[in-house]
């Protein structure tokens, strides 16, 4: 009964505003995003600020440096997906999916994230992960990031045995 | 929206795992298996054991909302003394041993304080020491106490947030009867005495000490001469001794039994009468500067469980009308199960997680009979709510802690993993860096018991 009621809502709400505000975003190779100045300060903390220093929206474009577009296109994905849902279930799957399928992404994703201060997404996206590695051995964490071990034998048999116990 | 995303190239990945990311990541890992994980890499290994990320991982920690492992002290028949841990999240319900000590007949633990123990002997002959059950190391303290007229003592833990010190506090009993406290920061070398002079009390009638998160630690005990209930307190930072009244109220020539226990950072206490009516009735211990006052929050209504019979879900009554102080909030507390322990139990400090309460308004009741607890669970997580959270999941431990005490009839006790939630603008502290080097934090359960 309460997702029914949910869906209306959001369906009436996106018809009551028929004149959105938004503001473009300027990944680092040039391409430019024009997204919904709610959904975006919903999720950025750093965009809100800067919208509030700026005094308003208008013809406001935000250079996003470190940025480039596959990610922020996958980023903006990602915050639609959670703009829309009120629990963190269906963003958290599609994290998921995302680590799954492509680490790098994710990665950078994690880190534009990072960058323009979504606080709440990158928490839940840094707990999908820690998810992950949370259930895994560390030669399966090695191999799932790709890192070499740069331990000795000797280094590794010590701390092994410092906490044998973790290892069980 | 845009171009397809790069090529999923997995070589680049080590060259491009940005640090401070992965301690971003590793933060929200539970002190176990970080324990293994550190050794992925050298750089883990030195970002794990920084007292930078031991606090940091505390904090967040402290902040996953979900219980999920409990700590249980409890002592055998044959002087043997068991530290386990039960997961509570994932079923089945196993007790791990995390230390197990021999012919220690005294051995006694405090309450915890983030993560940390305090175990000692009630002669304190052979050693105290500091102990941590996430990551099994322990840390001596020193013995060079102000008195040298020791006869019993206690000790118990707590931190202050403003001065972000450890501090253990050290209760004893001369052999004059007199009582005794001093003061000790953890990590230096050094006992104070405490001024008690004004407690008229004994060492015997003290209860074991709770920290509250503002950095007071509280004792239950009694008056000497007319045995009526007051409250001791220390304050961690300028380690002065107060008393603090009790909250008024009508039932006190009642019949009761009196507890304090520490929910969601703030110390309660909890009053079970049981003379008329099986009533139980809670009030928080607001700290307001040097100002304490008592908010009375919830009175509930218990209901006995025969052993063996498997907790059912019942409506709370109408409150008392005579109840002078109606809860704080309108929530309507429902009785899930309650449980008592038989009679041969001992009642411990902790005796309010006997109980099982569970439910506000609205809230989800008890799945079906086939899993009961399950649902429970999921009750706490929507509910968020600490003080709930532990309550009802002392409902699903029960069937194992009744096993225990069916073994045994001696004391028990036990405390939600992470006992203190800290209020949400706590500070970490400044971990002494040789002993807490290693201090990960618990469990994500926030724990539970407050270990």
């Amino acid at each position: 009964m309460s997702t029914e009621s949910k869906e209306i809502l959001v369906g009436e709400s996106s018809q009551a505003k028929p004149e959105k505000k938004t503001i473009v975003l300027m990944a680092s190779d040039g391409d430019e995003f024009v997204v919904d100045v709610d959904d975006i300060t919903n999720q950025s903390e750093m965009i809100r600020n800067l919208i509030s220093d700026m005094g308003g929206t208008d013809g406001l474009q935000v250079p996003l440096l470190n940025v480039t577009a596959p990610v922020l296109a996958k980023l903006l994905e990602l915050f639609n997906v959670s703009n829309k849902n009120d629990d963190d279930e269906e963003v958290t799957q599609k994290v998921k999916e995302l680590m799954e399928a492509e680490l790098n992404m994710m990665i950078d994703v994690l880190g534009a994230a990072n960058y323009i201060e979504a606080t709440s997404f990158f928490d839940l996206s840094c707990k999908v992960l820690a998810d992950k590695f949370k259930g895994m051995s560390v030669e399966e964490v090695r191999e799932f990031l790709n890192i070499e071990c740069d331990f000795t034998e000797e280094e590794l048999q010590q701390i092994h045995a410092e906490n044998a116990w973790a290892f069980d | 929206m845009s171009e397809a995303p790069a090529s999923n190239n997995m070589e680049k990945t080590s060259s491009k795992l940005p640090p401070d990311l992965f301690m971003e990541i590793l933060s929200w890992i539970p002190a176990r298996a970080l324990l293994k994980l550190r050794c992925v890499r050298k750089h883990w290994y030195s970002m794990t054991t920084d007292p930078v990320f031991i606090r940091f991982h505390l904090q967040r920690q402290q902040l996953l909302p979900q219980v999920t492992s409990v700590l249980t002290f409890h002592k055998q028949p044959n002087d043997r003394a068991v530290l386990c841990l039960l997961d509570v999240v994932d079923a089945p319900w196993a007790a791990k041993h995390v230390a197990v000590w021999d012919n220690h007949p005294l051995l006694n633990i405090s309450s915890p304080c983030h993560g940390l123990i305090c175990l000692y002997h009630i002669y304190t002959e052979p050693d105290v020491c500091l102990y941590n059950p996430a990551t099994r190391k322990s840390f001596s303290l020193p013995q060079n106490f102000t008195s040298e007229d020791i006869l019993l003592s206690a000790f118990c833990l707590g931190y202050h947030p403003i001065s972000r010190q450890y501090k253990v506090i050290h209760v004893f009993c001369t052999r004059s009867n007199a009582l005794g406290m001093e003061v000790l920061t953890v990590g230096g070398s050094t006992w104070r005495k405490v001024e008690v002079s004004s407690a008229r009390t004994t060492f015997t009638s003290i209860k074991m000490g709770r920290p509250s998160a503002t950095g007071t630690m509280y004792w239950l005990a009694l008056r000497q001469g007319t045995l009526e209930d007051i409250i001791l307190s220390v304050d961690l930072d300028d380690e002065r001794f107060i008393e603090v009244p009790l909250p008024q109220t009508e039932r006190h020539h009642e019949e009761g039994y009196k507890s304090l226990t520490e929910l969601e950072g703030t110390i309660h206490l909890v009053s079970h009468w049981f003379a008329k009516a099986d009533w139980m009735d809670i009030w928080m211990l607001r700290e307001l500067g040097a100002h304490r006052l008592w908010i009375h929050r919830f009175h509930l209504r218990l209901y006995d469980l025969p052993r063996g019979v498997r907790p059912m879900e019942r409506e709370l009554p109408t409150p008392n009308p005579a109840n002078p102080s109606p809860p704080e909030r309108s929530c309507k507390p429902v009785i899930s199960a309650a449980f008592r322990f038989p009679q041969s139990a001992v009642y411990c400090p902790t005796t309010m997680i006997c109980y099982a309460v569970s439910g506000r308004e609205g809230e989800e009741r008890a799945g079906g009979p086939s899993n009961p607890w399950g649902s429970r669970m999921r009750t706490n997580e929507v509910a968020g709510n600490r003080l709930w959270g532990i309550l009802a999941s002392m409902v699903r431990m029960m069937p194992d802690l009744l096993g225990y005490e069916q073994k045994d009839a001696k004391t028990f006790v036990l405390w939600a993993l992470f006992e203190a939630p800290p209020a949400k603008n706590m500070e970490m502290t400044e971990l002494p860096s040789d002993l807490f080097m290693e201090i990960l934090s618990w469990i994500p359960a926030r724990a539970l018991l407050k270990l």
